[in-house]
């Protein structure tokens, strides 16, 4: 920003001093160039005062705050009881998790269990360093021992299976209607944290 | 008649005068409807970042430190909080959320009766609208909301000549803008 727009702009704000704005009517009264320039500044400074005061609706403005009360889990947050019920339902995750990682220690033998020695073999073989991704992306073999092991884990049976990827052919507008608001302003939360814009 | 000054209602609401929020908000409530507006462009969008506005200013007051003064602090929140509300509106639009998310916001469409005067200023905030988000909150502060560069810093934090220089790129802008619409 140069000193010229500096003082066409103080000056309209009426922010210079005595001696400034006769200096500034002097260059003004002779340069054209510098009198479109005021104008012009003058058209934006005159538009945006009509943007100050407006006369509303009051009814908006007695409203908020009751409004904003409406929404507010008020009594919950005060509820005597709260630290209690959010202590037992800490308490009933840990012993959740608790509980599943046991079982998922019963489980994992079972997974390698349930494959063949070809099977157990050929994953080993596909997945070793010197095998690039490439040249087994296309095994019809090796993605079916894969899906066998996700099954197995997720302990889906042959017939659940079709339930679970019935809709695997879905397009995103056929995901995306599934998901409420809630969801929908997670993602956008989750998406706007991680500052790609 | 209790005292209405920041720290005093600030004090009291920590304290578990819930009436005093109330007050703080009354004092407010027209800068951060009028800074959400000119920001977002329309009365509905201003009106969900106001409601997200009064759930921070909620939960946060008790964070605030006094160390700024209150009103610049409810402007930096109502700045964030309203270019959050504009990238979320992008979103929707690259996630084809538009038809989704269209919940009932219990308010009218325009809080402005007189219809001259919602024209104009429709199309305000259309010129308000070409200027990149942060440009156009330097420009709503200053010219519309009078504050000094020194408060517009404390809100953005950018330097003075940063502001100075954004804030006439701005009115160039703008004033391209009207030129182009006055002409045609």
């Amino acid at each position: 920003m140069n000193s010229m727009n500096d003082l066409i702009i103080k000056y309209i704000e009426g922010s210079l001093d005595d001696k400034e704005r006769t200096m500034f009517e002097k260059e003004l009264s002779n340069s054209p160039s510098l009198q479109k320039e005021l104008s012009k500044y003058k058209t934006v400074f005159n538009e945006f005062s009509d943007y100050k005061e407006i006369s509303v609706d009051d009814d908006y403005f007695m409203n908020m705050v009751p409004r904003f009360r409406s929404k507010l889990p008020g009594k919950l947050k005060r509820f005597p009881l709260y630290k209690i019920a959010f202590a037992s339902a800490a308490s009933l995750i840990v012993v959740m998790f608790l509980f599943l990682l046991w079982n998922r220690t019963d489980q994992t033998p079972n997974i390698t269990n349930n494959l063949n020695e070809h099977e157990l073999s050929e994953l080993w073989d596909r997945f070793s360093t010197d095998v690039l991704p490439i040249e087994y992306l296309a095994d019809v073999t090796i993605d079916s021992t894969i899906n066998a092991l996700y099954l197995n884990e997720l302990n889906i049976t042959p017939e659940t299976e079709s339930y679970y990827f019935a809709d695997r052919k879905s397009d995103v507008r056929t995901i995306v209607k599934d998901i409420n608001d809630d969801e929908a302003d997670n993602i956008y939360n989750e998406i706007i944290n991680k500052k790609y814009f | 008649m209790p005292d209405n000054n920041d720290f005093e209602l600030v004090k009291r609401f920590l304290e578990g005068d819930e009436s005093s929020f109330n007050r703080l908000i009354n004092k407010y409530q027209q800068k951060i409807y009028w800074h959400a507006r000119r920001m977002t462009g329309s009365h509905l969008d201003a009106d969900e970042v106001v409601q997200e506005v009064l759930l921070v200013l909620y939960n946060k007051l008790k964070d605030f430190q006094f160390k700024s003064s209150l009103y610049t602090w409810i402007y930096r929140i109502t700045s964030t909080r309203s270019i959050n509300y504009l990238n979320k509106r992008k979103l929707r639009k690259i996630l084809y959320f538009d038809d989704i998310n269209t919940a009932e916001t219990g308010t009218k469409e325009d809080i402005i009766n007189d219809i001259d005067i919602k024209d104009k200023i429709k199309k305000l905030d259309q010129f308000l609208q070409i200027l990149p988000a942060k440009q156009r909150e330097i420009f709503i502060l200053r010219n519309v909301d009078g504050l000094s560069y020194e408060e517009i810093s404390e809100i953005t934090g950018k330097s003075i000549g940063g502001l100075k220089s954004n804030y006439f790129h701005a009115i160039n802008k703008i004033s391209e803008k009207m030129k182009n619409e006055f002409d045609e």
